[in-house]
């Protein structure tokens, strides 16, 4: 019975109810929203790389270099030199070093060359190699490998051309369209931001750079161009070494002499490079966020009180005007805590109306902002990944709407006694 | 056995400034007493008392042989509930239920009066048409709606689902007009008739007196504010 | 009759062995270096600038190989090595030392032990000091006979107090 009453009470003050739930709505897409990037950010971030003992690139900052040489996110400031790359090879400690070079982009997607190592040594989440899906990887000069990512969004296929862009803006406006590349093959899903990336050989890049040497290309120097049209047409024709590459993945023969290593290239003489452990500096990357993550959570948790007690006092302003109503039950029999408990009933369904559709406004915003949060940060959300402790937020929310639903509920049941059947003035 | 006694009757707000000093009211059973009382004169405590909300501090209230002082609030609620059926002066209904949910909820509320309604639904039609309401045309319809002779008729057949031995009105026709009012009264009278129920009329409106069996002034009989 | 003084005398033995052989050795970090490279550390050796790496410290692969399989119990820093998806570690490296200044060589390699664990544990706060315990193995490097590196099974990580 109480139950219907309920029903029918609030449907009557549907509006007011209306924005009551909206307010509560919001509040919990919002704290649900930030917990869920939360734990996807950390996601995306750890499984991204695995296996590498030390990163080496120019002396920058350590978070700045594992940024851009495995997130992709932000450049470098300089180049480190092919010939830091030669004499780290001959390190009695080095299994294998595999050079990156970046700084080219296509349509918005960054462009990597890099030896066949590359796909050789590179592990992602738990020791995963990479793998094709089709095709193969590139072995000629111009030839290019794509994430699935960019074969996905760009409509590319084995054998499509491909022209790579200058910088890594998000337009192609200085192009180096007089070498094109040919697509040979497209790696499998990583949902790491291998998927953004398009690789070529180090040696293709440094043949499309060749007429660059000033920052200002200049198509006329025929004897270049002509070397350049000759290498394309002989597969594994020897050019120029590259002079600078952006960063080296190594890997050891023995994990424990990682340290030793790493100071030996951090003092090495012949250029200012920085080496970093990859799991070290994930972790230091994560508790700068950590303090950041903190204070959003602090502030998502802190809306959705103020959204309760708005709903609070939203039914608290109405009980003077249901004090008619009260009586009314009182003089059928109703006992003063059925009075509460009918109040009581009010705000429980507003609490559970407000987290239903809070958590469908969160399924919506994740899912309209996930590809722009995967094509710029590499930040990989998955909207229908509900986590433990997600619904152990949704359970904190809906005791902490019987908590302050109990407000009203006691205010119905004192003045229900108080009043009685007639209401004093 | 009369159906409401009460005896030596104190209560008050305050200990040691009694509102209410009754010595004896008695109503018995199918009787029509009006009881005359303005504001002020203690009367929706008198009425809140024998509804068994507010329990004597001194003295007895007995609703058919039960005595309300001794009985535990939530007894007391059970009493009300089986017992009586109230009318007030307006604003007797949920706005937000139509007519015949509005009708129907003492049964919600008490076991007896649902047993003895029978089925409720039909029940509750056919004592809106015994006081002249279109039961059709108000249903569906929340009770905000009616105009206040309406609401006044279907409070009526409320208080009188079921059978109660004893109906409240309190003031009820204050907020009707006068050519409503006689009407709305002879409707009374006729179902009070009809089910058995003794009917307590509170109101200030004298010229209604001739219809009752009894005319009592609470004033006369409230021994508070005598020298 | 005469078998049960014989297997009381036998237990007898067996206990302390069986306690000793199941209580964790504590270790000292400075165990785990052979003896002769901790003297020649007295005399600071002279290091040779050769292209990027330096002449290393002779023989700072070398381990005791009477350690291999001992249940021990060391004090020292965790370095995360893999770190999965969910924040979760499955190895990591144990140092005598936490953030070497750069004015002071890091630790050789048989100062670290590259600690793995089966079942992967939450990444630990880098600025605390830990006490790990599991079994040390001694492990060879590939391409080259003479270096060898410790390892550790880990069962068990508690904050020092």
């Amino acid at each position: 019975m109480l139950l219907q009453i309920a029903r029918a009470s609030l449907w009557n003050r549907r509006l007011s109810v209306g924005l009551t739930i909206f307010t509560v709505a919001i509040s919990v897409a919002l704290l649900l929203s930030v917990e869920r990037l939360r734990s996807e950010t950390r996601q995306s971030f750890a499984s991204t790389i695995s296996g590498t003992d030390l990163i080496v690139g120019a002396r920058t900052g350590a978070l700045q270099l594992l940024l851009y040489s495995v997130f992709r996110i932000g450049d470098a400031t300089h180049n480190i030199r092919y010939s830091s790359y030669e004499a780290l090879l001959e390190g009695p400690q080095i299994a294998w070093a595999v050079p990156l070079a970046l700084g080219d982009s296509h349509r918005g997607f960054r462009v990597l060359g890099t030896t066949t190592d590359y796909f050789e040594h590179f592990r992602y989440a738990d020791k995963r190699a990479l793998t094709l899906a089709t095709g193969a990887r590139f072995a000629a000069l111009h030839e290019a490998v794509l994430g699935a990512d960019v074969a996905t969004k760009l409509g590319y296929r084995v054998g499509d051309p491909l022209v790579i862009a200058h910088g890594t803006g998000n337009h192609d406006i200085m192009v180096h369209d007089d070498q094109p590349f040919r697509i040979v093959g497209i790696l499998a899903r990583t949902g790491t931001p291998v998927d953004r990336t398009i690789h070529v050989s180090l040696d293709s890049l440094e043949a499309i750079h060749a007429e660059w040497k000033s920052g200002v290309r200049i198509p006329q120097r025929a004897p270049h161009s002509h070397d350049a049209h000759a290498a394309r047409d002989e597969p594994g024709a020897q050019l120029a070494k590259p002079e600078t590459i952006t960063a080296i993945l190594v890997g050891l023969h023995n994990k424990t002499a990682a340290l030793t290593v790493q100071r030996q290239i951090n003092n090495y003489q012949g250029e200012a490079l920085l080496a970093i452990l990859p799991g070290l500096t994930l972790i230091q990357l994560w508790s700068m966020l950590g303090v950041a993550e903190s204070a959003l959570l602090l502030v998502a948790v802190l809306v959705v009180v103020a959204g309760l007690l708005g709903m609070c006092t939203a039914l608290v302003t109405t009980l003077n005007e249901r004090r008619r109503e009260m009586a009314i039950l009182r003089a059928l029999g109703a006992r003063p805590w059925q009075i509460g408990a009918l109040l009581f009933i009010e705000s429980a369904a507003i609490t559970l109306a407000g987290m239903l559709v809070g958590t469908l406004f969160m399924l919506l915003v994740l899912a309209i902002a996930a590809p722009w949060l995967a094509a710029n940060y590499g930040l990989y959300i998955d909207p229908l990944a509900f986590k433990l402790r997600e619904l152990g937020l949704l359970l904190a929310i809906l005791f902490g709407g019987v908590v302050v639903g109990g407000i009203p509920a006691w205010l119905a049941y004192r003045r229900s006694l108080a009043d009685g059947l007639t209401i004093r003035t | 056995m009369s159906l409401l006694c009460i005896n030596d009757l104190r209560f008050g707000w305050q200990p040691q400034q009694p509102v209410l000093d009754i010595a004896h009211l008695q109503l018995a059973a199918g009787e029509t007493l009006f009881l005359r009382g303005p504001s002020g004169s203690g009367k929706s405590t008198l009425l809140n008392l024998i509804g068994g909300v507010l329990a004597p501090q001194h003295g007895s209230v007995s609703l058919l042989g039960q005595p309300l002082e001794r009985l535990k609030p939530a007894q007391r609620d059970r009493l009300r509930a089986d017992h009586i059926g109230f009318v007030f002066q307006q604003f007797n209904l949920l706005p937000y239920l139509d007519a015949i949910s509005n009708v129907m909820l003492p049964c919600a509320f008490s076991r007896r009066r649902a047993e003895r309604a029978g089925d409720a639904h039909a029940q509750a039609r056919e004592l809106l048409q015994r006081l002249q309401l279109n039961e059709r045309s108000l249903a569906g319809r929340p009770a905000a709606q009616l105009s206040v002779g309406q609401q006044q008729r279907v409070a009526a057949a409320r208080a009188l689902i079921g059978a109660p031995e004893l109906l409240i009105a309190d003031e009820p026709t204050s907020a009707l007009d006068s050519d409503s009012r006689d009407g709305f009264l002879t409707l009374l009278f006729d179902e009070c008739r009809r089910v058995g129920a003794a009917l307590l009329f509170v109101s200030h409106d004298r010229s209604l007196e001739a219809r009752f069996d009894r005319v009592i002034d609470l004033v006369a009989i409230n021994r508070v504010g005598m020298s | 009759m005469r078998i049960f003084p014989m297997l009381a005398v036998l237990a007898l033995f067996a206990a302390p062995l069986m306690a000793a052989t199941n209580e964790p050795k504590e270790l000292d970090w400075l165990e785990l270096m052979p003896k002769d490279e901790v003297d020649s550390l007295m005399e600071a050796p002279t290091m040779a600038h050769e292209g990027m790496f330096k002449q290393e410290q002779t023989g700072s692969f070398r381990t005791i190989p009477e350690l291999d399989g001992s249940k021990v119990k060391i004090a020292g820093y965790i370095v995360p090595v893999e770190v999965s998806s969910d924040g979760q570690m499955s190895e990591f490296f144990i140092v005598p030392y936490f953030g070497a200044c750069i004015h002071v060589p890091p630790p050789p390699p048989n100062q670290i032990i590259l600690a793995r664990l089966e079942k992967p544990i939450p990444v630990t706060d880098i600025y605390d000091a830990y006490w790990i315990e599991g079994t040390l193995n001694v492990e060879q490097i590939k391409n080259d006979i003479a270096a060898s590196a410790y390892t550790l099974t880990t069962t068990k990580v508690t904050l020092w107090e």
